[in-house]
């Protein structure tokens, strides 16, 4: 294992050992990848092909793949042991169960009961099926909430990577609008190609299928979607004086993701949108001020809620107002009305409550925050995001 | 788009209709899209979201998604019943179930045979759905969809062509900016991909895939993360895939820095001799296995080495890969209405992996290109200077 595991293997380790199971196999992308440190950006889109990562208590931990990716995932993972199946062969989920049988086998040296830890909301329902038979004696149960305490809380290394990439990402986002002017005819699409090239100077990796930028405007700003199916992308549509603009853009950096929107308004603000804005601002104030360790998800989505409603704020409350970010855009926790996760140090969230603005644009800011030990901080803020970007009439009188 | 303008819904009712199915439910997103002929925001991509679509016997349709993407499938020409759930009410997958089985209810399908993609859902949701319905009866129907997607229907093929166009045209279009990188600075190899990307787009497609831009010991693998700048010399492996609403392409392409040596042409030979017997192959009634045997028998006779174990090509359509697969164990039978995309992987003098992607439709008696702008029977080679762009 080489030492660029963000502290995961480390973790791992400790937490394995002081579980109760005796290995865990692991299916989801997400999780896989937050295992072996594998980025390969099809990995999710690809679910017949399986890749598996198997960590014992006892031996090295391991990553199953197929066999055309062997070579490409021992590369970019840091296990070193890289198994791989022939999935061209007759059944290719027959083959992937034998070597994980044969696998666990050899792990738990020849063991005959163990307690097996399966990540249930990911693994598909034929497959584990299938395994249950492939492992009698053996008590698969599922895993999947320690993989989440293991994920929610992150490292020191994950927190560095998670706050630059949240940085870079906002330096794209301004990059990209100070080349707006309110006076001038810049296409929807024109501005979204401009985030995400800015993005990529700033050296993020632009890859993965929905690291997608948008800008959407007017009638566009509408939908959370615009113009499915090309989502964000492909609009002919300029952006017009006085309009609000929603830009976003998804990015990663090292398998570690950023998830971003902010409002650029083409030129002063009118009184609305100025309220609007301002109401966003608050319920950023608000969520800020709640998330601490020791409260819960569902207390400051509920602190929020109840703020909104005191301030007349039409809060879109059914998305929740944030959610936790790290091998992937969007993952737990979710500051929601379910989720009781206990906030804790370390955490990286973001908060991302979703109004609508004056002529029912949908509109979000979303703030990368990490939890420290009595509150908790905004991280990667480029520009200070108690004001919009303001759309300037020409390049001399500076940017808003 | 709509499934009368993809003509699905005739082939699926029948099926239904025909099988033991009281409803069946598509949670993948690809079936999903095959069913309501909508494409979800890069749905694969969260997996603690779903949407999800019910159809009954009597031809009633709902779909349950999440708040946010429900504008973006009306948008998409649904006119059906859509069901939003609530992401607050409960953890994934709770909340979606708990829709899910309202819904059902509500359909008087309390006991009924259900199908639901068992290689798709999670074991947890079947878990909870188990747990709430008790009485009713779950069944695979995976092989419903693979079998009805195997066989692409007329305005499917289109869309296919379409998507493996733009690709093409994204390759094309990107090198052409790229001249001049032998006298320039040069580009790096992120700015080039973002430019596959952006060509892509302006040629029409709906979302762009996978994307990566390899060269010199790099392109000795499938993928690795693209860094630095182009260099003379050196071969490069360019993949995009994209889609036009939902419809998949599969590309990759090679090119060569500055003018190439005899080593690498004769090497890019080999894989389109290669490509070229297994395309004399592609007709109905030849067998998977059998169009894979005959290319490595004339590879062993030709001393071409190629990379067996991962077959020579395989279907595309609402997945970048899909069912046949030309390798040496798949014995489906080809068909008129398949598109197949022939993918050989053969070594450049450096153990570069060279590979050519090609899309076919196999038509009544033999096979119909769908993917050229250029002739790829030569690859690309950037030489010269261009001042512009």
């Amino acid at each position: 294992m080489n030492n660029m595991d963000f502290g995961i293997v480390t973790k791992v380790k400790s937490a394995i050992d002081n579980s109760e199971y005796d290995a865990v196999i692991v299916f989801g992308s997400d999780n896989v990848q937050y295992l072996s440190g594998t980025k390969l950006p099809c990995l999710f889109d690809y679910p017949e092909r399986f890749v598996i990562v198997i960590w014992s208590k006892r031996g090295e931990p391991l990553i199953i793949c197929p066999l055309e990716w062997k070579t490409t995932l021992h590369n970019e993972s840091w296990l070193r042991r890289t198994y791989s199946y022939n999935e061209l062969k007759s059944d290719s989920l027959k083959a992937v169960i034998k070597i994980i049988a044969d696998l666990l086998h050899e792990e738990l040296q020849g063991k005959k009961s163990a307690i097996i830890g399966v990540d249930k909301n990911r693994v598909p329902y034929e497959f584990f099926k299938e395994l249950m038979n492939a492992l009698p004696g053996m008590e698969i149960v599922g895993c999947d909430a320690w993989l989440n305490e293991l994920r929610i809380t992150k490292t020191q290394e994950e927190i560095k990577i998670l706050e630059d990439v949240a940085h870079r990402t906002d330096h794209g986002i301004l990059g990209a609008v100070h080349h707006v002017l309110s006076t001038m005819e810049r296409p929807e699409k024109g501005l979204a190609e401009l985030i995400r090239v800015h993005c990529l100077e700033r050296n993020l990796d632009v890859v993965g299928y929905h690291s997608v930028s948008q800008a959407a405007s007017g009638e566009h700003a509408k939908k959370f979607w615009p113009l499915a199916p090309k989502f964000g992308v492909g609009w002919g549509k300029n952006l017009s004086k006085g309009e609000m603009v929603r830009v976003e853009m998804k990015a990663s950096l090292d398998g570690y993701w950023s998830s971003a929107a902010r409002v650029l308004i083409m030129g002063d603000p009118s009184p609305e949108q100025k309220k609007a804005y301002e109401n966003l601002v608050a319920l950023r104030e608000a969520a800020v001020e709640n998330i601490k360790p020791g409260t819960s998800c569902n207390q400051v989505f509920k602190r929020v809620k109840e703020f909104a409603k005191k301030k007349g704020i039409e809060l879109i409350s059914d998305l929740g107002v944030g959610h936790g970010i790290g091998v992937s855009s969007f993952e737990p926790p979710y500051l929601n009305a379910c989720d009781d996760t206990e906030i804790k140090k370390d955490m990286v969230l973001v908060i991302d409550p979703v109004i609508y603005g004056p002529n029912q644009e949908i509109m979000r800011s979303k703030d990368t925050v990490h939890i420290t030990d009595k509150e908790c901080e905004i991280m990667g803020w480029y520009k200070d995001w108690r004001e919009p970007y303001l759309a300037s009439k020409s390049y001399a009188s500076g940017p808003g | 788009m709509n499934n009368k303008e993809r003509k699905i819904d005739v082939n699926f009712i029948s099926t239904l209709e025909n099988s033991e199915y009281d409803a069946v439910i598509a949670i993948g997103s690809e079936n999903f899209t095959y069913m309501t002929g909508t494409v979800l925001p890069y749905a694969a991509n969260y997996p603690d979201r779903n949407a999800l679509i019910v159809r009954t016997k009597d031809r009633q349709d709902c779909i349950i998604c999440p708040l946010d993407w429900e504008k973006s499938i009306r948008d998409q020409n649904w006119s059906g019943e859509i069901r939003t759930y609530s992401e607050s009410k409960a953890l994934p997958p709770v909340s979606i179930v708990n829709s899910l089985v309202e819904l059902l209810l509500d359909l008087n399908l309390k006991k009924a045979k259900i199908g639901i993609e068992f290689s798709r859902v999670s074991t947890l949701f079947m878990e909870v759905l188990i747990k709430s319905m008790p009485k009713a009866i779950w069944l695979p129907c995976d092989k419903i969809f693979m079998e009805l997607r195997l066989i692409k229907t007329e305005a499917e093929i289109k869309f296919l062509e379409t998507a493996s166009k733009q690709s093409e045209m994204a390759i094309v279009g990107a090198l052409n900016h790229m001249e001049g990188s032998m006298e320039g600075a040069g580009y790096t190899l992120s700015e080039f991909t973002e430019r596959l990307r952006v060509h892509a787009y302006e040629a029409g497609a709906s979302g762009v895939g996978h994307l990566v831009t390899l060269q010199g010991d790099d392109s000795q693998r499938l993928y690795a993360p693209q860094h630095g700048k182009f260099i003379a010399g050196n071969l490069i492996r360019m993949i995009i895939t994209n889609h036009f609403w939902g419809y998949w392409s599969n590309t990759s392409r090679m090119a060569f820095i500055g003018e190439a040596k005899d080593v690498y042409i004769d090497s890019y030979q080999n894989n389109v001799f290669l490509k070229s017997a297994a395309e004399e192959m592609l007709k109905p009634g030849n067998r998977c296995d059998e169009v894979f045997k005959k290319v490595k028998n004339i590879a062993d006779r030709k001393s071409i080495e190629f990379w067996k174990e991962v077959g020579i090509g395989h279907g595309v359509g609402l997945d970048e890969r899909e069912a046949p697969f030309l390798n040496f164990y798949d014995r489906s039978i080809l068909q008129p209405g398949m598109v197949i995309v022939l993918a050989i992987y053969t070594y450049g003098p450096n153990r570069e992996l060279i590979c050519s992607k090609d899309t076919y439709e196999i038509t009544g008696d033999g096979c119909r290109l769908l993917s050229w702008y250029r002739n790829w029977n030569r690859f690309y080679e950037t030489i010269g200077f261009r001042s512009a762009h």
